[in-house]
């Protein structure tokens, strides 16, 4: 789980790159626009939703450490928090495919990668917590 | 597997809230178009593009882009209404557009409607109003009947535009363009040449500016 964390982490801080970054900005004869990252839906106010993406992996990845390698005490409530974390993120990933699938009409790979990694976090979290048994499953 | 049913049932609630409560509609088109001082100069190079700028400026700025492009239309939206206001209206600088028209079917018809609009010597403005309509790539936002309504809002003759558009007169000139374009080896849009330095990208004005004061500084 903390392999895929960090590839989502990966993932978001190339898109949030990829966001500021002014050489990019162009489209390309053999690779298209990325009319994704470009969409109005790419932002949050003045905030890249690939910031978002972020925060909410290192939360995840911080949550994935203390289940695993934490205080004993705390595992119980870290495994809670990486569910939590790993459907709010699956949610917002749902939401975000939708709109490029309905709404912009063009899919972004590295966008559609973060929410394979999300949903995979999540089923991983709902195995874990759905054996009590388990204690260090963040591994 | 009551875990996983219950944990899909809250990722749908939740990607249901989230469209709720952020935009998810296109919206109506944008009716801010930027206008382009009626007393700058313009015309058609010899060649059959159109230009922005007086004729005896001392640098040009070929642009090559598609009307489909976000960053194109970036770029026109906000880097070049500072090189027009700057540059192109105080004589220093030219800018000649070039079509190169890739992205799609509406990337040609786009292109061709601008050369009608070129007919009526209103190029600049249509070129505005296309740039703060886009939409998605071969979405209808630039269809024949969608290019006609933007041809009323930039104030274009539309019995005159539709004659013009439905003869598909300039479509060669559209293929003739992206062909010289691939032959200079562009390979995306925006690019530009100042003065025949080529620039990639749709740049900000803090870093389009340097680069046309040099090439001025070269001129004096």
């Amino acid at each position: 789980m903390l392999g895929l964390a960090l590839a989502g982490l990966a993932d978001s801080i190339y898109l949030t790159w990829y966001h500021y970054d002014p050489a990019v900005r162009a489209c390309l004869v053999t690779g298209g626009c990325e009319t994704v990252n470009t969409s109005p839906y790419a932002v949050i106010g003045p905030v890249p939703v690939a910031a978002v993406g972020v925060l909410g992996y290192l939360l995840v990845a911080c949550a994935v450490i203390l289940r695993g390698w934490g205080p004993p005490a705390l595992r119980a409530a870290a495994g809670r928090g990486v569910y939590a974390l790993s459907v709010l993120g699956t949610g917002f990933a749902a939401y975000l495919t939708a709109i490029e699938v309905f709404v912009i009409h063009a899919i972004c790979a590295w966008c559609v990668l973060s929410a394979a990694i999300i949903a995979a976090v999540c089923v991983l979290a709902v195995l874990d917590l759905a054996e009590p048994s388990r204690t260090g499953g963040a591994r | 597997m009551l875990w996983l049913g219950g944990t899909a049932a809250a990722v749908l609630v939740i990607a249901a809230i989230v469209w709720a409560v952020l935009p998810h509609n296109p919206g109506p088109p944008s009716p801010s178009v930027p206008e382009v001082p009626a007393d700058i100069p313009r015309g058609v190079t010899g060649a059959g593009d159109p230009y922005l700028g007086s004729p005896r400026a001392p640098v040009t700025m070929d642009e090559y882009g598609d009307f489909q492009c976000p960053f194109c239309g970036d770029f026109a939206r906000t880097t070049e209404q500072l090189i027009i206001s700057t540059y192109v209206a105080r004589g220093k600088v030219r800018v000649v557009w070039h079509t190169m028209a890739f992205i799609g079917q509406e990337s040609v018809w786009a292109g061709e409607a601008a050369r009608c609009a070129q007919d009526q010597g209103k190029f600049w403005d249509f070129y505005m109003v296309l740039y703060t309509h886009q939409g998605a790539e071969n979405s209808g936002a630039f269809a024949p009947k969608r290019l006609a309504d933007l041809a009323r809002l930039a104030h274009l003759d539309t019995a005159a535009f539709t004659v013009c558009f439905q003869s598909h007169r300039y479509l060669q000139a559209i293929r003739s363009g992206n062909q010289q374009a691939a032959k200079q080896g562009i390979q995306t849009t925006p690019t530009f040449f100042i003065d025949g330095r080529k620039v990639v990208g749709a740049l900000p004005f803090s870093q389009m500016a340097p680069l046309i004061d040099a090439a001025l500084a070269q001129h004096h």
